[in-house]
């Protein structure tokens, strides 16, 4: 079975073209990224950018796996959740495909995408899912059919955390240096604590409140930069690992597993190390490249939705900027 | 007796406590949670819990020590502010903030939690939750929140009372904020534990929320706003979808 799928959500058009067979499972990969000039995303903007350079993306995806679309079994789209403009895109290519060659159409919720090309590229089977990005922040287990939420951030995800302190005080961009996020290359030069506040209430965690605080520090302990990175880090990444571990205890799961463009960084890999030996259970990092937005978990998930029987009416395929993930019936996992 | 040895030799590692260790008797493991230890013993003739926070290698060991600290003590006097509201709550007996030590009433019984799982939904496991709402009510009105306050965190004793347990992360706060994120954790595990009836189990709560708190309706329309989200940032993608309802 070969199935291509399209992601559109927000910052990247991805195209992917994925199999059921176990070597080689991806036939093709391309990605459009879109970098705002300044600031956030413009939804507009990369919509834009989308709608100029999706068509050619697919043909280049079928170049890629040497394949037409007659070949394809079936076309998945990410419907959501995410931004509005971004994802009529995609939804609006995939639908053309469809109808036009007579392919059936599968929706795919892009927060399960990102759960399912984990498991399958880490080989984790029922882990607790730690999503850490620039727009997530939440801490999911499969429970009763469903990929239901355990823990969130309340306000600021973990990679939007990071991202404004080094941009507020100075430090980026670039953001991200040989693999390493700017925020734990300065907590590198740290030695000393400073107090910051440390937040978790319940099962969720909040860093608004943190970043306001340490910014303010970073700007009047001269002399202190490093100080207050590695406690702005040691802060941010074990209140997560806190509510990752409360989630564990709660599911009884003996598997975790980190994915999101935040899994990138080294120091944090080396923390959930520990934490895994402490609990007791396996662990499993999703590799950058899978890490982050792009079309192959998109074909993947809809592949294995589509095997059970999931598909959509062209004309019912309609964008979900609000698509919540524990809507979605797990049915290739009962 | 092995679970004592256990114990004190983990309170060791903290700090030696030697002499209460020494009246802890007939210790069997409770559970092993993801931030504490809980055992049952004999404390002075008295059949009781001791909670212990232990030190966690992925955290940084100065966080971990401040956190043990003030997590313990505040564990302590928010159970003690919770009791003279009129929450049923385990008596404290004995406290060692350093080593994070609490020992505490045992509470015989049967977790909400397991016990709505095993029930389902029907009028008894309503009546828990509005129990479960009042308690929050009394205590939000009293200007302490809870910090967990989730059907993992209250026990029916043999009696049918309910007690609420695990202040590890209370507050001493009189904020809107703070009550409504009770309110909403509250929620959020009716969502991902008793979602076999989630709007009904959440009625059942609020009918006893409103009854023992008056600020009720500002509670729960900032609970509303905070699932909306977007609040810091312009918009924000979630898991929940891009403005979460
Ligand atoms: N090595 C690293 N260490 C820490 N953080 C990193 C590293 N590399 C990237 N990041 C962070 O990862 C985030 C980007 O991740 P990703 O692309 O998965 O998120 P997103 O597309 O913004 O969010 P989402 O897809 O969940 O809506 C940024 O905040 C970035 O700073
Ligand atoms: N006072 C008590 N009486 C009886 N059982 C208790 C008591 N306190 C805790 N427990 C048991 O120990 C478990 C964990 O305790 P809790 O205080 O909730 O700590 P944690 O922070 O690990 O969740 C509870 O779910 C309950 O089963
Ligand atoms: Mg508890």
């Amino acid at each position: 079975m070969i199935v291509l799928g399209i992601e559109s959500t927000a910052h990247t058009f991805g195209v992917g073209i994925v199999t059921d067979e176990e070597e080689r499972f991806v036939l093709a990969d391309v990605r459009v990224k879109y970098v705002p000039e300044k600031g956030g995303i413009h939804p507009r903007e990369a919509s834009r950018l989308f709608a100029e350079k999706g068509p050619e993306a697919v043909k280049k995806a079928f170049e890629e796996a040497g394949l037409t679309i007659k070949d394809v079994d079936a076309v998945a789209v990410a419907l959501g959740p995410g931004m509005g403009p971004c994802l009529r895109v995609g939804a609006t290519i995939a639908r053309m495909l469809a109808a036009y060659y007579d392919k059936p159409l599968v929706p795919v919720n892009h927060a399960v995408a990102h759960i399912e090309i984990g498991l399958k590229v880490t080989g984790a089977r029922d882990p607790v899912v730690v999503y850490l990005s620039g727009g997530n922040t939440a801490v999911l287990a499969f429970v009763s059919g469903r990929y239901r939420v355990f823990g969130e951030t309340l306000d600021i995800a973990l990679g939007n955390l990071l991202d404004t302190f080094a941009r507020e005080v100075g430090l980026a961009p670039p953001y991200v240096v040989s693999g390493k996020h700017v925020v734990d290359i300065c907590a590198e030069k740290g030695r000393d604590f400073v107090d910051l506040p440390y937040v978790v209430r319940g099962q969720d965690v909040a860093f608004s409140g943190l970043l306001t605080a340490a910014v303010k520090m970073y700007k009047s302990l001269k002399g202190r930069e490093g100080d207050v990175c590695l406690s702005l880090r040691e802060v941010a990444y074990g209140s997560v690992l806190e509510i990752a571990a409360r989630c564990l205890m709660q599911t009884g799961k003996r598997e975790v597993m980190l994915v999101g463009g935040v899994a990138a960084s080294p120091v944090l890999r080396e923390k959930l190390m520990a934490f895994a030996k402490y609990y007791g259970v396996e662990h499993y990092v999703v590799p950058p490249r899978y890490a982050v937005d792009n079309g192959v978990m998109i074909a993947w998930t809809g592949l294995l939705a589509f095997k059970h029987g999931v598909r959509i009416p062209v004309e019912e395929a309609i964008i979900r900027q609000r698509w919540r993930v524990d809507e979605v019936d797990i049915v290739w996992r009962r | 007796m092995e679970a004592l040895t256990r114990l004190s030799r983990l309170v060791e590692e903290v700090r030696t406590v030697d002499k209460v260790v020494k009246v802890l008797e007939r210790c069997e493991e409770l559970s092993v949670g993801a931030e504490a230890r809980v055992l049952r013993c004999r404390f002075l003739g008295i059949d009781a819990v001791a909670k212990l926070r232990l030190p966690k290698p992925f955290l940084d060991p100065r966080i971990d020590a401040k956190l043990r600290v003030s997590r313990t003590r505040k564990e302590a006097r928010a159970i003690l502010k919770a009791l003279e509201l009129g929450v049923r709550a385990p008596v404290p007996l004995w406290i060692d903030e350093e080593s994070g030590l609490l020992i505490m009433q045992f509470v015989e019984g049967i977790l909400l939690r397991d016990y709505v799982v095993e029930k389902g939904w029907c009028d008894d496991t309503c009546r828990y939750f509005e129990i479960l709402g009042e308690f929050l009510g009394k205590m939000h009105g009293g200007g302490l929140v809870h910090g967990d306050p989730t059907t993992s965190n209250a026990i029916i004793n043999p009696l049918g009372e309910l007690y609420v347990i695990d202040f590890g992360l209370a507050e001493f706060s009189n904020a809107l904020e703070d009550k409504a994120i009770d309110v909403h954790i509250a929620f959020r595990a009716i969502e991902s534990t008793h979602f076999v009836a989630e709007q009904e189990f959440k009625n059942c709560f609020l009918r006893g929320y409103s009854r023992t708190y008056d600020r009720w309706r500002d509670v729960v329309a900032r609970v509303r706003e905070i699932r909306t989200m977007g609040r810091y940032v312009e918009r924000r993608r979630t898991v929940w979808g891009e403005d979460r309802e």
